[in-house]
């Protein structure tokens, strides 16, 4: 079977005033159909220029200098921008903001909002798309759905906002939703619902799920396979399960050394995410490593298969 | 048993409201009633709860910025309720809060030297040159470089823009220090050093914490005890450990449930099989 989403080997440049910012270097994520992927990284490691690159907005004086983006079957980096909207966008990949009163207007019914949508991408009658709307606000919890469509973003709670998104997400029923750190802004049992709700969704509207996140502890209850990415790279992918036993790569048990559920100390990384303007020679996590061999300044490591399965980037494995 | 350093005493804040006369009557909003609360001197003690629960109201109020409607704060045993917003924030000048927001509490147009150096002015240091030497002292003191007292705060991360707002915090040589959420909205890996230094701090300057947060795994690790806040009241305090190992209410057992942990997908009403079981043990103790 193939698989839903299969980023392969990008590379993308971003010109700036200071030079050119290798955002991504050599990122690869595969998404299995059905499944929910989880990208973990540190901020600045390019975790929304990859989310930008699928949904191809990247910003402007970006450019594609290698790999592909496979999304059933095509590779979406060779779509026009008119393809993009008539084929792609909206129909087939769903989007769900980190921030649910950013991505509402304040000045039009929540109804108005999520029907623009649909006029553009779904096929069918308006009578038709406000059904599927109310059935899916009843599906996401939203009180009084029929209501809801015609009040304002400002009359519903921080949680609610967000399963309005996820309502507009899935209302052109589309195979793979990407959602960028819808939980970040909640609190921790408004998350929990959530996560719960996106879990049943995924089997009960048959689609694939790309969650970008931070925390470990969502991933750990979330998802089901794992990218971590380290300043534009992957450093290792897996499973979620093998990887939370076994971590492989050092960012990634650094990274799990991080989370209150494993420090015995507040340790945290020390140094920071490279700047893409300058990127150091061999392994960029070199600098941070607790485990930096000679070798590793010297060449990019090759990626290499830990026991645990996970393909790692690390000279310890390749 | 020592004098508490920070009591508050069946504390109620009424929020909004206005007197109808031509117009609908709103009543106010309890935001905190009858909170009791004791803070010892060096403890940290964190405040737990939703967004609407009443923590950050909670914290203003301690602080002065919000009158109380009914209660007593006392400070070294000492009275400090009742007073008017400006004489209020003078008697607890000993009490000071850290923004949740570091970025948006520091102005974009003054360098950092200056934000920091113009609470040493309010509070009366007259000579510039040794405001200058107390910031950059300061700065060390959190970890950054001296020489960036002269950046503006855009050209901070955002840990670093944490670490200048404690530095202008502790310039002004407070004892107990209001933590408002410190560390959301960071990564993980900056959360541990952010974490690391207010215990660092804490030591050195000899600091009492109120720290007002909702993230239980980071509650259990940093605080000596815990009060859980629910719709305004204080439904559960005690010893962290006691608390996270025993939840009493069932508020309490709901937040810890919800808390995403490591150890994996729980089923759908939300216990895995080893939480039931611990929470079945905890009803029966």
């Amino acid at each position: 079977m193939i698989p839903a989403l299969k980023v392969d080997g990008l590379k993308i440049s971003i010109r700036t005033d200071e030079g050119i910012a290798r955002v991504l270097d050599d990122v690869s994520v595969t998404l299995e159909s059905g499944r929910i992927v989880g990208v973990v990284g540190e901020s600045g490691c390019g975790k929304s220029t990859l989310i930008r690159a699928i949904m191809g907005i990247l910003p402007r004086g970006a450019s594609v200098d290698g790999g592909k983006i496979w999304f059933e079957g095509e590779n979406l980096l060779v779509f026009s921008e008119k393809e993009l909207n008539q084929r792609v966008r909206a129909s087939r990949i769903g989007f769900i903001p980190q921030d649910p009163l950013q991505a509402l207007n304040p000045v039009f019914k929540i109804g108005t909002q999520l029907l623009e949508a649909m006029r553009w991408h779904a096929p069918g009658s308006r009578r038709d798309h406000i059904a599927r709307l109310v059935m899916l606000l009843g599906r996401m919890q939203v009180p009084d759905p029929a209501g809801a469509l015609e009040r304002y973003p400002h009359q519903f709670s921080g949680g609610q906002r967000q399963r309005l998104l996820i309502a507009a997400a899935l209302a052109c029923a589309p195979g793979l939703v990407i959602a960028d750190e819808p939980t970040t802004a909640l609190d921790v049992t408004t998350q929990h619902q959530i996560l719960l709700l996106l879990r049943e969704l995924v089997a009960e509207f048959g689609i694939s799920l790309l969650f970008v996140t931070h925390d470990f502890g969502v991933v750990a209850e979330l998802c089901d396979d794992l990218c971590v990415i380290y300043a534009g790279q992957t450093v290792e992918a897996g499973t979620v399960q093998s990887i939370l036993e076994a971590p492989s790569h050092p960012y990634t048990r650094a990274l799990l050394a991080c989370h209150p559920d494993r420090a015995d100390s507040f340790v945290g990384i020390p140094g920071i995410v490279p700047s893409p303007l300058a990127r150091p020679a061999g392994c960029l996590f070199a600098p941070r490593c607790g485990d930096v061999r000679p070798l590793c300044r010297e060449a990019t490591p090759a990626q290499g298969r830990a026991r645990s399965g996970a393909a790692v980037r690390c000279v310890q494995y390749s | 048993m020592r004098e508490p350093i920070l009591s508050v005493r069946d504390l109620s804040v009424l929020l909004g409201g206005r007197r109808g006369f031509l117009r609908k009557t709103v009543l106010p909003t309890k935001a905190v009633s009858g909170v009791s609360l004791d803070l010892h001197e060096g403890e940290i003690l964190a405040l737990v709860g939703e967004s609407g629960s009443g923590k950050t109201t909670l914290g203003r109020t301690i602080l002065g910025l919000q009158r109380e409607n009914a209660g007593d704060i006392l400070l070294d045993g000492k009275s400090v309720a009742g007073l008017p917003p400006d004489v209020a924030r003078r008697a607890r000048n000993a009490i000071q809060y850290v923004h949740q927001d570091a970025g948006a509490a520091l102005d974009p147009w003054w360098n950092i030297g200056r934000t920091l150096a113009e609470g040493l002015l309010i509070q009366g240091m007259k000579d510039a040159a040794a405001r200058m030497e107390r910031v950059r002292a300061m700065l060390a003191a959190v970890g950054l470089d001296p020489e960036s007292a002269r950046r503006y705060p855009h050209e901070f991360s955002g840990g670093q823009l944490r670490r200048v707002s404690l530095a202008r915090i502790l310039l002004l040589q407070p004892r107990i220090l209001i933590l408002d959420e410190p560390t959301s909205g960071l990564d993980m890996s900056v959360q541990a050093t952010v974490l690391n230094l207010l215990l660092d701090l804490r030591k050195r300057f000899a600091l009492t914490y109120l720290f007002i947060s909702h993230d239980l795994s980071v509650v259990e690790r940093l605080s000596d005890r815990v009060a859980i806040m629910h719709l305004g009241k204080i439904v559960e305090t005690g010893f962290a450990r006691d608390v996270f190992a025993r939840p009493l209410h069932s508020y309490t057992r709901e937040l810890l449930n919800a808390a995403p942990r490591l150890t994996g997908r729980r089923t759908s009403d939300g216990l895995s099989a080893v939480q039931t079981a611990s929470v079945g043990a905890a009803r029966r103790a």
